[in-house]
């Protein structure tokens, strides 16, 4: 009697332990699915990352900068006297600026994004 | 009795299948065990899923990328499953013009289960044909080196073959250093490798890039380079050299013109190398700003003779030597220092031997194996000994930045690895003296046009004649300007060199390094200074003079 009952018991467990088994190897074969998908993914980003990167530098290249300011925009070369040390900040400010955000004519750039109608006229007020 | 003899046997059975089945559920067991309770084997687990090693991005002291591995989707095709090729074909050609309808036919005709449609198209063409959604038609990437900048930088950077072997310069030493040194750089836990961060800065790397071709143009030279190195850590800011190439078509590099010419070529730099002279004199005590020399009659050197090309016919004081550029003076004090002391201070400078940094292309100085009397007076003066421009421009920053020699490095580094690889050559008074006199030079000597206002820049010019056909020439000139800014405090020593340039309008005849190397150097200052974060100091009548140039052309007119 002891023995069946034994018996019985084991039989439960033995049951048990292979549901336990098999829904453990179900949730391991999904969570393997999952790393191979993410790590999938995440060697994409990683590729998109390098590739904008690299697309990036190439439209910020130095002389490709250069030669867009020459064509578009009427700038020089950053020389010595438009350089000052903070301590002049006050003194050296004009009281006119030069570029007046939302007025035609000074603002080169605002006035370039306004003809693309990219950029919504007086968005900055100074 | 045999009942239950074969009872007895049958339980002895019994017993020996359960014993047999409890050690194989114990061996399991333990398996188990030892699975469960051991730490998992760390090779084994990611050895899977090592990807194969990248190169390492290279980008620039700011974080600029200038070299990348990048892979490159290229379009395959499995002719069985294509269900109408015609389609295909017609669908393809649409999407990517290039390819010709016949080709793609005739490969999709083939009986195989794979076919290249085309290698290496781009991300672009990639979207639209994946957009089309041909059945039987795929993508594989394969990794190809890219440079986004181009030109920029292609001396230091180097290129690399097909197979991404690195062929010249980072690159090769990328290569050299091995794939540990490259796995080292890689950011922990990725199979990413991290970038090698370079000193170059490439904002200023193309402002001397672009000025050098300038000069290059308007003086009709054969050829240029450019050196902008930070005295206090040795690290190079920009190295150029023209004509250059484009790494991206590593074809470009087998030119010979277009060969690294700030170390990877040797040339006698002229008078821009009696800085060492002078430095040598004033810091071995024979020679101070006080003691003057016989400039008057040219100076007998074996069987020619030294004479000057500035000539002044006069007795000079040292100052004036360095201002006026008085071969015949540097010489005697060449000869005072004496012969033996002369090539150690050479030797302590490194100018006798090849020029060690990451750059593979590193060529050995050239100079006379039996060093004579004659060597040290002409060598005084840049001939008969022919080094690389990196190491003069090295040896000048160590006679600025307060007498330290400084490795020069293609990497950035910190102040702690600069200190290591210092040593200083010439005390700290020398080197004010030093500094006094290039400065003066820029003032009211041979290099009036290197200023730029504000900068406060010193130097020394040479105009080399080149050797030709075993002579020199006259009309064949190797012009350099090597001098530093702001010379109070010196941060970046400049280097410019200029091969044959011509005499053209607006330099009067002349083909010297005043007119051509020296306002190359002064706009290359002019234009990286404040790049590099140097405060101008102007003085009002600087500051006249420059409100009317720069009147024209500014923000706001």
């Amino acid at each position: 009697m002891i023995l069946r009952l034994l018996n019985g018991i084991l039989v439960l467990g033995l049951l048990v332990s292979a549901y336990y088994a098999y829904a453990l190897e179900h949730k391991t074969r999904s969570a393997e699915r999952d790393i191979v998908l993410l790590d999938g993914q995440i060697r994409e980003e990683r590729e998109n990352i390098k590739l904008l990167t690299a697309e990036w530098s190439l439209l910020t290249r130095p002389d490709r900068i250069e030669h867009l300011a020459a064509k578009h925009l009427k700038l020089g070369v950053a020389g010595a006297l438009q350089r000052i040390s903070e301590s002049e900040i006050d003194t050296r400010v004009p009281a006119e600026p030069m570029i007046a955000p939302g007025t035609p004519g000074t603002d080169q750039i605002g006035d370039m994004l306004r003809e693309q109608g990219s950029a919504p006229a007086d968005a900055v007020t100074p | 009795m045999t009942v239950q003899v074969s009872a007895l046997a049958g339980q002895k059975r019994l017993r020996l299948v359960v014993c047999g089945f409890a050690l194989c559920f114990a061996i399991i067991a333990l398996r188990f065990a030892q699975l469960a309770l051991l730490p998992p084997h760390a090779g084994q687990a990611q050895g899977e899923r090592e990807a194969p090693l990248l190169r390492p991005d290279i980008i620039d002291r700011n974080g600029v990328l200038l070299a990348s591995d990048i892979a490159i989707p290229s379009l395959y095709a499995d002719p069985r499953q294509i269900i109408d090729a015609d389609e295909a074909v017609e669908l393809l050609t649409g999407a990517i013009p290039e390819m010709s309808a016949r080709d793609i036919m005739q490969r999709l005709s083939q009986k195989r289960s794979f076919v290249w449609l085309k290698r290496q198209i781009t991300p672009r063409q990639k979207e639209i044909v994946h957009r089309l959604g041909i059945p039987g038609v795929g993508f594989r990437n394969e990794t190809r080196r890219v440079y986004p900048m181009g030109r920029l930088g292609a001396h230091v950077l180097g290129y690399v073959d097909v197979d991404s072997h690195g062929l010249a310069g980072i690159e090769k030493y990328l290569d050299e250093r091995g794939a540990i040194y490259k796995a080292s750089l890689a950011e922990p836990g990725g199979n990413n490798t991290g970038p090698a961060e370079l000193a170059i800065d490439a904002r200023v790397q193309h402002a001397v890039a672009s000025e050098i071709a300038a000069a290059m143009a308007t003086y009709k030279a054969q050829a240029g380079a450019g050196i902008v190195l930070d005295v206090k850590s040795g690290e190079v800011i920009a190295a150029v050299s023209l004509p250059d190439f484009n790494p991206n078509d590593p074809k470009q590099a087998q030119d010979k013109e277009s060969m690294n010419r700030f170390s990877g070529g040797v040339f006698e730099l002229g008078s821009s190398v009696k800085t060492v002279t002078f430095a040598m004199a004033l810091d071995e005590g024979v020679a101070d700003l006080g003691k003057t020399y016989d400039c008057r009659y040219p100076l007998p050197a074996g069987r020619s003779r030294i004479d000057d090309y500035h000539a002044t016919r006069r007795i000079l004081t040292v100052p004036e030597i360095f201002t006026h550029s008085s071969n015949i003076g540097t010489a005697k004090m060449a000869l005072d220092v004496g012969v033996e002391g002369h090539k150690q201070f050479l030797r302590k400078l490194g100018l006798f031997d090849r020029l060690h940094t990451e750059l593979p292309e590193s060529a050995e100085p050239l100079y006379p194996a039996r060093w004579s009397r004659v060597n040290t007076m002409t060598a005084a003066f840049g001939h008969g000994i022919s080094i690389q421009p990196l190491q003069l421009a090295s040896a000048v920053a160590a006679f600025v930045n307060g007498g330290i020699m400084i490795e020069p490095t293609f990497f950035k580094r910190d102040a702690a690895e600069a200190g290591a690889a210092s040593r200083r050559v010439i005390s700290e008074e020398t080197s004010v003296t030093m500094r006094y006199l290039m400065r003066l030079n820029v003032t009211e000597g041979t290099a009036t046009k290197a200023e730029a206002p504000g900068y406060r820049v010193g130097g020394k010019t040479g105009s080399a004649e080149k050797v030709v056909g075993g002579r020199y020439s006259r009309d064949h000139r190797l012009t350099t300007f090597v001098g530093a800014f702001p010379m109070d405090n010196p941060r970046y020593a400049v280097l410019v060199l200029l091969d044959e340039p011509q005499a053209v309008a607006g330099t009067y005849g002349f083909a010297t390094a005043g007119w051509n190397a020296v306002p190359t150097a002064g706009r290359i200052i002019a234009r990286v200074g404040s790049m590099l974060g140097v405060a101008p100091e102007i003085t009002a009548e600087e500051a006249v003079k420059l409100a009317k140039k720069t009147d024209a052309g500014t923000i706001g007119d």
